[in-house]
């Protein structure tokens, strides 16, 4: 489904990717992890192409995506959430939900966000209400960023991120900030999402949660890839206990 | 050390945080536990008078409730924030710089931060702003400790970093107290910090509903079911 091949990313002096390889195969949860500044974030910015490789490529479905602009990523069905929450905080959930609408790049995207197309139509409220009830935040369309906790938010940045039907998506650090209860409803909500027969590339710290719903797991390390495999051989590698794991005594 | 009595915040008529009463001994490790929108950070706010509040805060019996934020630094009174709030513009090391601005000594607690964090050494002179997440939030907590904290309050210390890290982190904490600082912590992860800690509250929107020692609240049902998620 995803191919990474070969990518370098340098900010300035600093090799963030070194020649990184992975593939992320259709229908799987695949996870990234690795020691933070490893260059997770970056690849993810690279796929979604916020930032430049200075090489290498990445291949969706065979087409290669270095070429292609931002815009055009979500067109191709990929959708990402970010790290540090980045929701619009003058709109409502709705509105909120209804800017990662796919169709709304049709029409450019000031217009969505100078409010312009208040009168949507039946297909997109349908959309919105879909997922914002699967993600339980039917009650809250009306509310602002301000009036909502930490972990309501994840959840309207997911919904944002599903309601352009993406088939890939990428979450960066999805139950970073959430008490136990929030991240078993992110887990359902992974299983959920993967049950519809999409695939999810995941960074996260919570190794709870990645040996839980990870098929696979990729491990990087100053840029480089230092292990891959199923939860359970990731997790017994010595260098990935070395330079991530540390020795647990607890989950 | 620091009693709070019948602390209030209120945003607009949002009451997040609804007259609560705690202490922190000398040398304690006290945790706040509660879900996300319970008014944890609020009350830390409050404690460090970054958001206006109601009620009284003594700090070694004396009333500082009319104390400025910076006033309450100058007391060693610290506070590392959520979500890292690093200067984004300046560089690794003047984010150290500012956290011993108005109190600490810069040499020598410079190269306790970069023996506790040796990665904030490599990037000392990187703009805060292009570290990654993880790294900033390492900086956040290593600026915090510049100041030579007596009250040290740390809310999600442990956000978005590896698990190495996190289990770095936590042993800073115990030597910490070790060495006479009293700390209050906020952190999603229950289970680990109720291990290193004296006590613990527990916040209900807005409420504390709960407070015991550390040890019986790690054996109670009832927390474990609710809040430690075994």
């Amino acid at each position: 489904m995803l191919e990474v091949k070969g990518i370098t990313v340098k900010f300035g002096g600093l090799t963030a990717v070194k020649s990184m390889n992975m593939t992320v195969e259709k229908g799987k949860i695949h996870s990234l992890i690795g020691p933070n500044g490893a260059g997770k974030t970056t690849l993810f910015n690279v796929i979604t192409r916020v930032i430049n490789p200075v090489e290498g490529e990445v291949f969706y479905k065979g087409e290669p995506l270095i070429k292609l602009s931002a815009e055009e990523i979500i067109s191709r069905k990929i959708s990402r959430t970010f790290q540090n929450l980045q929701l619009f905080n003058g709109m409502n959930v709705y509105e909120n939900i209804y800017s990662g609408y796919v169709n709304n790049y049709k029409k450019g995207i000031f217009s969505v966000l100078l409010k312009k197309n208040k009168n949507f139509d039946s297909e997109t409220r349908e959309k919105i209400l879909y997922v914002s009830e699967l993600l339980q935040i039917k009650n809250r369309l009306g509310s602002y960023p301000s009036q909502l906790s930490y972990g309501l938010l994840k959840r309207v940045e997911i919904a944002r991120a599903l309601i352009s039907d993406p088939e890939l998506l990428l979450f960066d650090e999805p139950a970073a900030g959430l008490n136990h209860t929030e991240k078993s409803e992110v887990e359902d909500i992974f299983e959920l999402v993967n049950r519809q027969g999409k695939t999810i590339l995941l960074v996260e710290h919570d190794m709870a949660l990645v040996m839980k719903v990870s098929d696979k797991i990729t491990v990087m390390s100053f840029g480089e890839k230092i292990a891959e495999g199923t939860p359970a051989e990731v997790a017994n590698d010595p260098q990935v206990i070395r330079v991530y794991l540390g020795e647990r005594e607890d989950a | 050390m620091l009693r709070v009595e019948n602390l209030s915040v209120n945003y607009g008529h949002v009451k997040a945080v609804k007259e609560i009463s705690f202490e922190i001994k000398k040398g304690e490790i006290v945790s706040i536990l509660g879900a996300n929108g319970a008014g944890k950070t609020s009350a830390l706010f409050g404690v460090s008078a970054v958001v206006k509040s109601k009620g009284k805060v003594f700090y070694k019996d004396k009333d500082i409730s009319d104390f400025t934020t910076y006033q309450r630094v100058e007391k060693g009174i610290i506070l590392c924030p959520e979500n890292r709030r690093v200067f984004s513009g300046l560089s690794v090391e003047e984010n150290l710089k500012m956290g011993s601005y108005l109190r600490g000594n810069y040499q020598k607690n410079i190269e306790t931060a970069y023996r506790m964090f040796p990665i904030l050494k490599e990037r000392k002179k990187q703009a805060a702003g292009s570290l990654s997440g993880g790294e900033q939030q390492m900086l956040a907590v290593a600026r915090a400790l510049m100041s030579d904290p007596e009250l040290l309050m740390l809310d999600e210390p442990s956000l978005g970093l590896a698990p190495v890290i996190v289990d770095q982190i936590f042993k800073a904490l115990v030597e910490l107290k070790r060495s006479g600082i009293s700390i209050l912590l906020v952190e999603q992860n229950a289970l680990k910090s109720l291990k290193i800690s004296d006590r613990a509250y527990i916040l209900e929107t807005g409420r504390i509903v709960h407070s015991d020692d550390a040890k019986t609240l790690l054996n109670d049902e009832k927390v474990k079911k609710s809040y430690l998620g075994i």
